[in-house]
């Protein structure tokens, strides 16, 4: 055993507490990182699970909220181009669901598109007997998770109002749970049916939707289309997820919640670790001065520091997984989703691990106390 | 070692502590000559300088005046660098208290050495461990902690850390002060073993008389100036 991990865990109750400050560090920073990301998919979910390679808005729209009505003649202007195989017009819109026997409403969000196989706008996770549904006129799909906040029981079979018609809902999706709004999926012809900017202008879609023949072309016809039509928001879909996400990200000081965060994360886990490995430091320097008067190279006393720290932050980041598992879970059960993936929780690993190794710098200050010749007094 | 001759040598020494009106001159112009496989004592009362003379003969304390040769080499003009290798390779400490690092077991405290000091592997620098643990009479306490350690196997331990390199010299302060007399004899009868053993030249300073014995040549040290050498037989009779 490597004699810094020796003294680690023989005198454990010592730097026990640096252990688990880098526990807490990681665990809040991977829990608030993963709670962030959640709700980052949500803002872009029904883009990301949705056929079209190519999305077309407003030009100035910096997120799906933020867009404003455009002519449907704008699908022929995609359609022109000859990578492209298809398109099609995509209503959304806000709408305001009046609960079943209730006096309360809930703010949602509308999403109306065609059905058929091929469409480009329906989510792939509509299967085709709810679609088949969905072209009743009035009919409506909701996130499984959101039926408590529509005032709804079981979903299926049960009605309500939004802006003030009778819809259905006649089926339900998982994962498509919203950031301060409720989706709710539907038809084209529900959706204007509800939205009444476009019942009256029948001519106007908020999205055109496109998909190439190999999505690879994309992008090249998205750079043809900015140059050719200015007055169009063109993007693929990676680029409009994105958009929509950082929107969020930052306009709802989300994004600065989570650097907070983080910040204080590290700054917690760096004040403990760091003057526990000082004081570990403090309290051997009488053992350092005697190595240092046999002659020992001063950076074998350096490298024990260091090595002490790495020892500290593997232990702490070990012992912060399982314990991000159980409150992602517990999360889960409140209805929240803490997204896990493998590349976030390295990063988070790595700048713990960053943050114990700091640590373990800033303890090596008394090692310039190291005086061997005290030891002769 | 320096055949014949003395293998370290302290020429002119001086050293004060202090500054303008609290100037303390504590070793006033110190020479000695020691030579290999001697055992050393330096006597004198508290305060008189004797760990101050150690220290500037060991290397760990620059003099104000005066050279210090060990092997025939200047101590004092070497580069830092270059004196903490010579520590490395020639000298071996024993100082007041134990000094071990209390959450490592005996073997490691040892090991360390061999192993940060010369780069031993694992393998060889744990037999070498046995081995003087052994001669220490602490081979089945190899892997006990300090705290698990009587007093005097402590300094057991402490000594086989000075002489586990096998030094060409081994300097000692106070070695026997925290022991009872039963177990300061022993930790003695060990350093005096390593100067016929080994040929090493050992220096110790201590107040108790009774170590006088024991030593084939004592200095006493007081007010900064240090007596002529004396057989232990003279220090005995007094």
């Amino acid at each position: 055993m490597p004699y810094s991990l020796a003294i680690l865990w023989r005198d454990r109750s010592r730097y026990l507490p640096a252990v688990l400050a880098v526990t807490f560090s990681a665990v809040l920073i991977a829990v608030q990182c993963g709670l962030v990301l959640g709700l980052l998919i949500c803002t872009s979910v029904p883009i990301d699970h949705a056929g079209a390679d190519i999305w077309v808005i407003t030009s100035d729209a910096a997120s799906m909220p933020q867009t404003y009505p455009i002519p449907d003649l704008w699908a022929l202007r995609v359609a022109r181009q000859p990578e492209v195989v298809r398109t099609e017009t995509y209503l959304l819109g806000a709408g305001s669901w009046h609960k079943p026997n209730q006096g309360s409403a809930e703010l949602c969000y509308l999403i109306g598109s065609r059905l058929d196989a091929g469409s480009l706008g329906v989510v792939r996770e509509l299967s085709p007997d709810v679609r088949a549904r969905l072209a009743e006129p009035g009919a409506v799909v909701v996130d499984e998770w959101d039926l408590e906040n529509l005032g709804l029981s079981k979903g299926v079979g049960e009605h309500a109002e939004l802006n003030g018609r009778r819809v259905r809902v006649v089926g339900t999706v998982r994962g498509f749970q919203g950031h301060n709004f409720i989706y709710v999926f539907c038809s084209l012809e529900t959706a204007r049916m509800l939205m009444p900017e476009f019942m009256q202008h029948p001519e106007m879609t908020m999205c055109v939707l496109a998909r190439c023949k190999d999505p690879a072309d994309a992008p090249a016809v998205v750079e043809r289309l900015r140059r050719l039509h200015p007055d169009m928001g063109v993007y693929t879909r990676a680029e409009l997820s994105r958009r929509v996400q950082m929107y969020w990200l930052f306009r709802s000081t989300g994004g600065t919640v989570m650097l907070c965060t983080i910040s204080l994360a590290l700054l917690v886990g760096l004040v403990v670790t760091s003057q526990t490995l000082y004081a570990a430091v403090l309290a051997s320097l009488r053992e350092y001065a005697v190595l240092d008067a046999m002659g020992i190279p001063r950076w074998r006393l350096i490298v024990l520091t260091l090595a002490k720290s790495f020892w500290i932050g593997a232990f702490g980041i070990l012992l912060a997984f399982p314990v991000v598992l159980v409150l992602s879970w517990a999360a889960l059960l409140m209805r929240t989703r803490v997204l896990l993936p493998v590349e976030m929780l390295l990063v988070t690993a790595a700048l713990t691990m960053g943050m114990a190794l700091v640590s373990g710098i800033s303890a090596l200050r008394p090692l310039r106390q190291v005086e061997p010749a005290t030891l002769l007094r | 070692m320096a055949g014949e001759g003395p293998n370290l040598q302290g020429i002119d020494l001086t050293r004060s502590f202090g500054s303008g009106e609290t100037l303390t001159p504590v070793l006033r112009g110190i020479s000695l000559d020691l030579y290999p496989g001697r055992f050393y004592l330096i006597m004198g009362p508290s305060g008189c300088g004797k760990s101050t003379l150690l220290a500037v003969l060991s290397g760990l304390l620059r003099p104000d005046g005066g050279r210090v040769l060990a092997l025939g080499r200047d101590l004092w003009e070497m580069p830092e660098r270059e004196r903490r290798q010579f520590r490395l390779e020639h000298f071996g400490f024993i100082f007041q208290g134990y000094n071990l690092f209390p959450t490592l077991t005996a073997r490691e405290q040892l090991e360390m050495v061999l192993r940060w000091g010369e780069g031993a592997p694992p393998r060889e620098a744990r037999r070498r461990v046995a081995d003087i643990l052994n001669a220490l009479g602490l081979g089945r306490k190899a892997d006990l902690l300090p705290a698990q350690l009587s007093g005097g196997e402590k300094q057991r331990v402490a000594i086989g850390r000075a002489l586990l390199k096998k030094p060409a010299f081994c300097f000692a302060d106070e070695p026997t002060s925290a022991l009872d007399w039963a177990h300061g004899r022993h930790v003695v009868e060990l350093l005096h073993a390593a100067t016929r053993q080994q040929g090493a030249t050992v220096l110790a300073v201590a107040h108790d008389p009774r170590l006088a014995q024991y030593a084939d040549t004592v200095f006493h040290l007081d007010d900064g100036r240090l007596s002529e050498p004396e057989a232990p037989a003279a220090v005995a009779g007094r």
